[in-house]
């Protein structure tokens, strides 16, 4: 089969951001592929509402298992002939001051938001290098730009994706394939549902634009970066935080 | 046909010759991207100071033999620094389809890292195996 509309892959795409970002690609037609280790209401759903794939694909996947990615992207890739973007979402965080980090934490982390973030990247990119091109977003974090307390390893994953996008960039731009960032500030999700009122509060008035994001903010630049409309842009970083790390 | 030689099944010079055309075609759709007047390519010719090629050229080249042979020589078994000519990539794949069939004789796991085969890489390889038997 080759499909005439566009095929992205989301990783992290069952929950929360990921899932907005699916959303936002189902809505604009396209064809979303994401996979995780088990089913999620919301895959659930998109599985009983389209039982033959044709614009929802999942498949549960060990994120940290470079073989079963590697397999999932051909799997995509032979089903709907093309693969023209990629999202890096998926991520993991461990708060608590660093030298009390535990071993397997930072190291879940580290495998979660930079190894297979690389390895994922590295098997979606074999596929758009016969093609004419292809887009990626990295979805790093205002962390990646600004030093937080209790996040150290966290913000290091994030800030080599940064690294990873412009060494990209620079290297893949003459084959057609853009490669941005997207660096979420804080907003309403899962990793800030247990945030105190407090400190939300103190977020809220640093940010210039007074307010919380959503996931609907950040997936709009995603669709913005995916789009024709960011024909000439590689290699950036934009930060989706209210104006917090300006 | 098929011969066995010191445990290990080596394919036959014709189907080597399938492989070597697979390998120097892509490499001569690539190069025809870059410079439209090489017809052709022979193995002697040096990738870069020869046939213009850069590192994502090579890159494309090695993603695309890749989804039309199911196999990566470089991902384990051939270090690409060692590639300078067009005959050195076809050896690079001749010597992982090499290391393929040895380990299926010997029904071990292969020491190569093979991607999972689209189906034309699949039925490439089974053809390529057909030949081989002289079916």
């Amino acid at each position: 089969m080759n499909a005439s509309r566009r095929v992205v892959i989301v990783s992290g795409g069952s929950r929360g951001l990921g899932q907005a970002i699916v959303s936002d690609l189902l809505a604009s037609q396209s064809i979303a592929a994401t996979f995780s280790r088990s089913s999620t209401p919301f895959v659930d759903e998109q599985r009983a509402a389209d039982p033959h794939a044709d614009s929802f694909f999942w498949k549960a996947v060990d994120g940290s298992d470079t073989r079963q990615l590697e397999d999932f992207v051909r799997t995509v890739f032979q089903r709907y002939g093309r693969l023209d973007a990629l999202v890096n979402n998926m991520g993991a965080v461990t708060e608590g001051m660093f030298t009390l980090q535990r071993d397997e934490d930072i190291r879940h982390q580290i495998a979660v938001n930079l190894e297979s973030v690389i390895f994922l990247t590295r098997a979606c990119l074999k596929c758009m290098l016969t093609q004419s091109g292809g887009t990626i977003v990295n979805i790093a974090s205002v962390n990646a730009l600004r030093g937080h307390a209790g996040v150290a390893v966290y913000s290091a994953t994030k800030a080599a994706l940064v690294g990873l996008t412009r060494s990209l960039a620079v290297e893949l731009g003459p084959a057609g394939i853009r490669v941005n960032c997207v660096a979420p500030g804080f907003f309403e999700s899962e990793m800030t549902r247990f945030m105190s009122d407090d400190i939300k509060t103190r977020i809220v008035r640093r940010t210039p634009l007074r307010r919380l994001g959503t996931a609907a903010d950040v997936a709009g630049a995603v669709r913005f970066l995916l789009s024709p409309d960011a024909a000439f842009i590689t290699g950036q970083v934009i930060a989706v935080d209210g104006g917090f790390s300006c | 046909m098929l011969t066995k030689a010191a445990g290990c099944f080596f394919l036959c010079e014709m189907v080597m010759n399938d492989v070597k055309q697979i390998v120097l075609g892509i490499v001569a759709d690539v190069v025809k991207e870059r410079s439209p007047e090489i017809e052709a390519v022979e193995e002697g010719q040096l990738l870069v100071d020869e046939l213009g090629l850069r590192s994502l050229d090579l890159a494309r080249i090695i993603a695309k033999l890749e989804m039309k042979l199911g196999v990566d020589p470089f991902a384990k078994l051939v270090p690409i620094t060692s590639i300078r000519t067009a005959g050195d990539l076809c050896a690079a794949y001749a010597r992982c389809f090499e290391a393929i069939g040895a380990s299926q004789d010997a029904g071990e796991p292969s020491a190569v890292s093979t991607a999972t085969p689209r189906r034309e890489a699949l039925e490439a390889q089974r053809e390529l195996r057909r030949q081989a038997r002289g079916e």
